[in-house]
């Protein structure tokens, strides 16, 4: 089959045919039909991020259809169009036992993980508790979009017990950031504030259904975000860079009583200083604020972002996406970088 | 009526008489039997809280009903109460939201400006803050639940606690000591107590802490997880409000954890980590302050004092008669003897 191997950090990945992989009793083989290019993958090419031991295959954001099934595979059948979920947990630590595999002590992750190598292949080999039927409505680029994007968005929403008529902020409003305004709609936000220093992104981010947005470079977005809710701060504010000046502006974006969701995950070292001497006494204490972070997603999240899908709950279509073929993957990684399409999809 | 009146910052209380409050239709008369001292009277005292002077101090009050308004309907002259302080507006968004204990106009009774407290022999109270106190519960012992115990229960009920949790509370104080008291009201629930003075872990172990650790013979961190099976604990409630317990406390905690913090830091604090991402984001807690209390945790509250599911047989450390109060206030302003609770009480 046909696959782009990593075989050296830092250089081009090489398109050349590699052996199918071997079916197990408890796998699927799944013919890739898209796979989405994440900035994981990139971290890992350019040695920024640790991946399997070289040659490896990448790709983590897999859709496609059941080629084959192993012996003891009882859900699936070929012909069938999944999803999957790169997440490898055990099913057996304590987190996975509370449904919190997305913490799971032995986690590895399909395309990311030694020997567990991904999908920027025509096959790739999944256990069968990863999948996921992909229902007839949702397209194979939705499907990328909710297991690359839209599930640590969801999941964050989900965590943060969002309930209808709220308010919320959302700094940073790259991809997983116009996500998040995405699943808000979903779960019936009454207003939702977007934040960037970006104008572009801003500009983007009002298409996916924001009634403000404030550009933090030009304004204070805590005090325009007070303005804007009547002086007291939104319900919830949702911190997307992974940065210490926005978790702080975030946390100072909620009224009393308010919660932050800590959604970005830096590559860098993080300090959350609370500047003023009653920085944290005011913002935190006094206002009996809370402060939840939101990590990945869990499985039992994907039936229900797949059924919201389906029912158009959460609708994509605001999402820019680039379909390539494996051939353009090395262009792929380079315009994911840019950060100018929702997501770069490749598609076989 | 004898009353203890502040008339200048940094001077003693004088004893002198003055006439009784006037009930209003809607409040309750008490006449004082014991009234706690409390940190925040030493803020008052330092000049730190708006008030008047003249003033009289004290907010943690327990009692019999003297007098009632004429639209009092729930008590009658001669009934055993306590009082709760914290009298919220009931009009902001927020007490309209079901969050009064984050009322933005809030007034504390006896620490706010225009308002008399408990350190005389008669204090009033709207009903609405008034309880009812059963037989079985000491005068003294209810001064606690006003207060301290209700803070540290509101903390207890945000940290959900769950069965079978390991709960680590760094701070042994009177928030710290009464968390713990708190957390051991759920069954089956291991408490580990962290403070750098033995006599309030010595303290904490009589009254049920499965572990004590002095940080300044050791690292509570490192102890948390060896006890834990290197997991961190279930819950952390944080009631020391230093920037180096409140990083500890992050530390301790394992995933999917709860954390509250209960101590009030007035210093600058700063989560820094060796990895940000394994000690805090991997770890995917929740992470919430506690402040206050609520009116209707004070009934649930009453009964597990009641039923001694809470003890409180350890949290009064010194009784001293009302005309000592000066001799009160100077132990717990330099924190005399690390006790928990001074409690003055009328003839």
């Amino acid at each position: 089959m046909k696959a782009a191997v990593l075989k050296t950090l830092k250089e081009p990945l090489v398109i050349e045919d590699v052996p199918l992989p071997t079916l197990g009793p408890k796998n699927v083989l799944m013919k890739v039909k898209q796979c989405g290019i994440c900035i994981t993958d990139i971290k890992m090419v350019s040695g920024v991020r640790p991946t399997g031991n070289l040659p490896f295959i990448i790709g983590h954001e897999g859709v496609g259809i059941v080629e084959d099934v192993g012996k003891e595979v009882t859900h699936f059948k070929t012909g069938e169009r999944v999803l999957m979920d790169p997440l490898l947990s055990c099913g057996m630590c304590l987190n996975c036992s509370f449904g919190r595999d997305n913490m799971c002590e032995s986690r590895r992750l399909i395309g990311i993980t030694n020997e567990t190598p991904g999908v920027y292949a025509e096959y790739g080999v999944i256990p069968e508790r990863n999948l996921y039927k992909l229902p007839d409505e949702v397209s194979f680029s939705d499907g990328v979009l909710i297991n690359s994007l839209l599930s640590p968005a969801f999941h964050g929403v989900k965590r943060m017990d969002f309930k209808a008529s709220e308010t919320a902020c959302v700094y940073g409003l790259g991809s997983i950031g116009t996500m998040t305004i995405l699943a808000l709609k979903a779960f019936g936000a009454s207003q939702i504030i977007g934040v960037d220093i970006n104008e572009q992104a801003l500009k983007n981010a009002e298409k996916f259904g924001l009634d403000y947005v404030i550009n933090s470079k030009k304004e204070d977005p805590v005090k325009r975000i007070r303005e804007l809710t009547g002086g007291k701060g939104v319900d919830v504010a949702f911190e997307v860079v992974g940065n210490h000046e926005t978790i702080l502006q975030a946390i100072y974006s909620t009224r009393h009583g308010g919660r932050t969701c800590i959604l970005g995950v830096p590559f860098y070292h993080v300090v959350i200083d609370f500047k003023d001497a009653l920085g944290f006494f005011h913002e935190l204490s006094e206002k009996e604020a809370s402060i939840i972070i939101a990590w990945g997603y869990t499985r039992q999240e994907f039936p229900m972002m797949l059924n919201m899908v389906k029912k158009r709950l959460i609708d994509f279509s605001p999402c820019r996406t680039k379909v390539i073929p494996l051939e353009e993957v090395n262009e792929g990684i380079k315009w994911t970088g840019e950060g100018k399409y929702t997501r770069v999809i490749i598609e076989f | 009526m004898k009353a203890a009146i502040l008339k200048k910052l940094g001077t003693l209380l004088t004893i002198e008489e003055i006439p009784k409050p006037q009930v209003g239709e809607n409040d309750v008369l008490m006449k004082v039997k014991a009234a706690g001292i409390c940190i925040a009277d030493m803020y008052t005292l330092r000049g730190e809280r708006p008030i008047k002077l003249p003033h009289i101090l004290g907010h943690e009050a327990s009692g019999v009903v003297a007098e009632v308004g004429s639209k009092v309907k729930k008590f009658k002259t001669g009934d055993r109460i306590l009082g709760n302080a914290i009298i919220t507006c009931n009009e902001c968004y927020y007490c309209k939201n079901d969050l009064e204990q984050v009322c933005n106009k809030h007034t504390i009774v006896g620490t706010d400006g225009g308002t008399q407290g408990a350190f005389a022999e008669y204090y009033k109270l709207p009903e609405g803050n008034v309880y009812h106190l059963p037989e079985e519960i000491p005068f003294d012992q209810a001064t606690v639940i006003t207060s301290p115990l209700a803070s540290a229960y509101h903390g207890v009920r945000i940290a959900d606690i769950h069965r079978g949790d390991t709960v680590v509370v760094y701070g042994g104080g009177a928030i710290g000591y009464h968390a713990m008291l708190g957390a051991l009201s759920y069954d089956s629930v291991r408490v580990f107590m962290i403070d750098t003075v033995d006599k309030k872990l010595e303290l904490a172990r009589k009254a049920g802490a499965a572990e004590v650790m002095n940080p300044s013979r050791e690292d509570p961190v490192k102890r948390i997880l060896g006890l834990t099976e290197g997991r961190g604990a279930d819950v952390v409630i944080e009631a020391v409000g230093l920037n180096q317990t409140i990083n500890q406390a992050i530390l301790s905690v394992g995933k999917a954890g709860r954390l509250v913090f209960m101590g009030a830091p007035f210093g600058k604090i700063s989560f820094e980590f060796e990895n940000y991402r394994q000690s805090f984001l991997f770890k995917e807690i929740k992470m919430t302050s506690s402040i206050t209390n609520r009116k209707d945790e004070m009934p649930q509250l009453i009964e597990l004092v009641r039923t001694k599911k809470i003890d409180l047989s350890r949290s009064v450390s010194l009784k001293l008669p009302f005309e000592k109060i000066n001799e009160g206030l100077e132990i717990v302003k330099n924190d005399v003897g690390n006790l928990i609770r001074v409690v003055l009480e009328f003839d």
